[in-house]
């Protein structure tokens, strides 16, 4: 496996989990912890550290190609300047040790600012957990991530190919599952399977024999003939789950894979996704659950009110407590507790 | 060996009376057995008084019913293989070994029935056909043993046929039960003249009554069957028509081949091995997908056909199409317009509503189930090919197929070629402008699992500019032709016709292209924000 090289499976854990020690050296991604009420402006500079350190780190890379990119795009212009000597290069895309880089991304909507400037860099064969209260512009950092929203400003690369720039190449090695979207519900199960593999262009033998393999791994067998629209709402999870995997790609950027799918059926997904990380492909998952966020990742990242509050190995975001501590401490989600005594004193 | 399985046949048979149920169907059985073997005996008995056509007759008609129930009997009472061809595989037999063993086997219970009954015309032959009667009889019970297999396979299959089981048990009966009753109109005359003289009055009115059934054609058209051949054989030889009886035992030997020949097979099919066999694994590819290419634009037309299929919203489409030309040739009959005029509106008509009808806001009607392309990064041009397939593969058999009908309701063949032209620049034409316009400015549209005429429940722009625009569009380009057509009609002097076709070609297919193209490119310039809007409605 290509991307192995880069990451050794010794390196993990028992659990997937990776061990401090080692980590904290090999880790490129630095813990970019900001409070909310910090400046953009010095998130920026922060992250602006982590390219130069990548340079230094790794010979094999593209020095060139990487210092232009860490140019902090802020305007339009400078963004098309950044993203058109990646053209050239990326008819082939190579395998460097970062399965996916985000720099500054940002998107509004109207007046409401959904995600601003938001970094993030997952390395190949990370596991990696996103977290964030309601609202918090996780949807619309993985839509952007994913080429499903285009984004005002940023650059978006998955395996070094801008996927805003290069879609066609970058999407190949992408599998999305994204949140609270339709299927084509009046395909049948094995339709649907058999439709976003035909579209990834993949032979008809292998689309059914992935068909095969993932109704069976999802437990999705005997509904393959009944119409998406009869699916209950995780089965509509697990379907969709199993469309994002069947071109095999490198990357998973799955929203919410989780929500209303029974816990056995999770349980078989993250054991699929975890193999499947420990072979080299890389995850990236947003979920509520954080405890499930804690047991499974090996790195997580905390975003709020569309900012990037805290990213990188498990253990080091978590600093020795619980992810769900960690998270309403840097989410300042205790404010609300307070007030409200009239609901305490019963109005009949 | 053949002891061994005799013992078999014979412990499976006495097994059946030892359930109370068994053994009460099973003395029903023999009780039938007996009285159908006892009547044919009188019958034969009694066919020796009757003058030497009428009997020919008679046992022409008899032979026949007796080979039906040979047949038909096993198809409809045999439920499962007493002794199954497979399960004598396990003793090393070879499969033609089996086919010998089964059909001997055969003869060891109610097909022992045969014996009796091909005996019978022993007792009706005296004279010198007596001794053809005695060489039929093994030909009879050989004929009806093969019979009984193959009906017992069909009746083994049955099972699962609940209608074609009825259908047969009424084709069945109602056979037997004409073949009685034309047997007893022969025989009417000579037992009327049996009973009492008080009855004459009634049995002359019978006898009168079945006069028709003793029509000679009858028992003449029942003589080309190849069915009870070795039957009617003795008695053809009786009233001396050597050419007759060797026309009955070629049908006869015919009878036997293709008998044969069935039970081989399907003894072959039942023999065939089970196992798994090793061969190229087909893949299961379900619907429109397996006839479709695994390509994107295979895809996106599989799901597009799939969808002109399931979903109402396209399907109301289709069923509103074949009423418009009844609707529109009312109308202008009540306004007066002559009817060879009248009649090549509604093609084009057609035509124009199904190219453009779900087409121009096609991709509205994915709602947001558009990132599966998306994030596949379907090509604009694939996308918008696997959405006109469709489109083109139904209109495409209207236009060639209405052309000539439209012609000649008009009256002139040489209107064809112009409305050809018209109907595939209004096709091809409909399709490209609806391509650019479903990619470029798609409007809200009924969502999917809402009632087709549902208004999608959006405020602002309801498409209503969108729709008039694009409908003009598609009538500005094909007006050349539609101009073309009028001229024509109105018999102004000049090639209009071939005007019309070569217009109406030649703009059809250059908007085909030209929308393909640009709807492609606007495709995949505004795919994002295609998914934006969608998610926005």
């Amino acid at each position: 496996m290509q991307p192995d090289r880069d990451v050794p499976p010794a390196r993990k854990g028992p659990g997937g989990r990776t061990s401090t020690a080692r980590s904290a050296t090999s880790r490129k991604a630095p813990v970019v912890v900001a409070p909310v009420s910090e400046t953009p402006g010095v998130t920026v500079e922060k992250v602006a550290e982590k390219p130069a350190e990548k340079v230094a780190e790794k010979p094999a890379g593209k020095p060139a190609e990487k210092a232009v990119a860490k140019v902090p795009a802020k305007t339009p212009s400078v963004a098309k300047a950044v993203r058109t000597p990646r053209k050239k290069t990326a008819a082939h895309p190579q395998v460097v040790g970062s399965a996916l880089s985000v720099r500054d991304l940002s998107k509004r909507f109207g007046d409401i600012v959904a995600v601003d400037s938001v970094d993030l860099e997952i390395e190949t064969g990370t596991f990696y957990g996103f977290v964030g209260p309601n609202g918090a512009g996780k949807t619309t950092t993985l839509a952007m991530i994913t080429g499903l929203l285009r984004p005002d400003s940023g650059v978006v690369t998955v395996h070094g190919v801008d996927v805003w720039g290069n879609a066609a190449v970058a999407k190949k090695s992408l599998g999305v599952l994204p949140d609270n979207l339709r299927l084509f519900d009046r395909l049948t199960g094995s339709e649907f399977l058999h439709h976003a593999g035909a579209l990834r262009g993949l032979p008809r033998e292998t689309v059914a024999l992935r068909v095969d393999d993932l109704s069976e791994a999802f437990g999705l067998r005997n509904s393959l003939d009944r119409f998406v629209s009869d699916y209950s709402a995780g089965m509509v999870k697990k379907l969709a789950i199993a469309a994002a995997m069947i071109h095999s790609p490198r990357l998973l950027v799955l929203d919410e894979p989780f929500e209303s799918v029974d816990p056995v059926s999770a349980n078989a997904v993250i054991g699929i996704l975890k193999k499947y990380a420990a072979a080299g492909g890389t995850v990236l998952l947003s979920s509520h659950s954080m405890t499930l966020i804690e047991r499974t990742c090996d790195a997580v990242a905390i975003i709020a009110e569309g900012r990037m509050l805290a990213s990188g190995p498990m253990t080091e975001v978590l600093d020795g407590k619980s992810l769900e501590a960690r998270f309403v401490e840097l989410a300042g989600g205790a404010t609300a507790v307070e007030g409200m005594e009239w609901l305490q004193s019963y109005s009949d | 060996m053949v002891a061994e399985l005799l013992r078999l046949k014979l412990r499976l048979l006495f097994n059946a009376f030892r359930s109370r149920r068994g053994a009460a169907w099973a003395v029903v059985g023999v009780v039938l057995a007996a009285a159908a073997v006892a009547v044919l005996a009188a019958g034969a008995v009694l066919a020796a008084e009757l003058d030497a056509v009428t009997r020919v007759r008679v046992v022409v008609v008899t032979g026949v019913l007796v080979s039906l129930c040979a047949f038909f009997v096993p198809v409809l009472v045999s439920r499962t293989h007493l002794v199954p061809p497979r399960a004598l595989r396990l003793f090393g037999l070879r499969p033609l070994e089996i086919g010998t063993a089964i059909l001997l086997l055969t003869l060891v219970g109610p097909a022992l029935l045969l014996v009796p009954v091909a005996l019978t015309p022993l007792l009706l032959w005296t004279g010198p056909e007596s001794q053809l009667a005695a060489w039929m009889v093994p030909l009879i019970v050989l004929e009806g043993v093969l019979a009984a297999r193959v009906g017992a396979v069909i009746g083994a299959v049955l099972p699962y046929r609940p209608a074609t089981t009825a259908v047969i048990r009424i084709v069945f009966v109602l056979l037997i039960l004409a073949g009685l009753v034309v047997i007893a109109a022969h025989v009417a005359p000579a037992v009327g003249a049996l009973l009492p003289a008080a009855w004459w009055p009634t049995t002359l009115g019978v006898v009168a009554a079945l006069a028709p059934l003793r029509a000679p054609a009858i028992a003449e058209w029942l003589s080309v069957l190849p069915l009870g051949t070795f039957w009617r054989a003795p008695a053809h030889a009786s009233v001396g028509r050597p050419d007759v009886v060797e026309q009955d035992l070629l049908l006869g030997v015919v009878a036997l081949v293709v008998l044969a020949v069935l039970w081989i097979a399907s003894l072959r099919h039942m023999l065939r091995p089970t196992r798994r066999v090793a061969r190229a694994r087909v893949a299961l590819v379900p619907g429109w997908f397996r006839r479709l290419p695994s390509t994107p634009v295979g895809a996106v037309a599989a799901r597009s056909f799939t969808y002109w299929q399931r979903d109402p919203r396209y399907r109301i489409a289709l069923v509103a199409l074949p009423v418009i030309p009844v609707v529109t040739l009312l109308a202008m009959w009540i306004a007066g317009i002559p009817f060879s005029v009248a009649v090549l509106v509604p093609l084009p008509l057609v035509v124009l509503l199904l190219a453009w009808g779900t087409l121009h806001n096609d991709v509205a009607y994915d709602s947001t189930a558009l990132w599966t392309q998306l994030v596949a990064q379907t090509r604009g041009v694939h996308d918008r090919l696997g959405r006109l397939l469709p489109v083109l593969a139904m209109g495409a058999p209207v236009v060639i197929l209405g052309t000539p009908i439209v012609a000649w309701l008009h009256g002139d063949l040489l209107v064809a070629p112009a409305v050809f032209g018209v109907a595939s620049a209004l096709l091809l034409g409909g399709i490209g402008v609806s391509s650019v316009a479903s990619a470029r400015s798609p409007y809200p549209a009924t969502r999917p699992g809402d009632a087709p005429f549902q208004q999608p429940q959006v405020p602002g722009s309801t498409g209503g500019g969108i729709q008039a625009g694009s409908i003009a569009l598609i009538l500005v380009l094909a007006s050349p032709s539609i101009a073309a057509l009028v001229l024509f009609v109105l018999g102004i002097p000049g090639a209009w016709t071939w005007v019309a076709l070569a217009s109406g070609l030649g703009m059809g297919l250059l908007v085909f292209v030209l929308g393909l193209r640009v709807g492609g490119s606007v495709f995949d310039r505004r795919a994002p924000e295609l998914l934006e809007f969608a998610a926005r409605n």
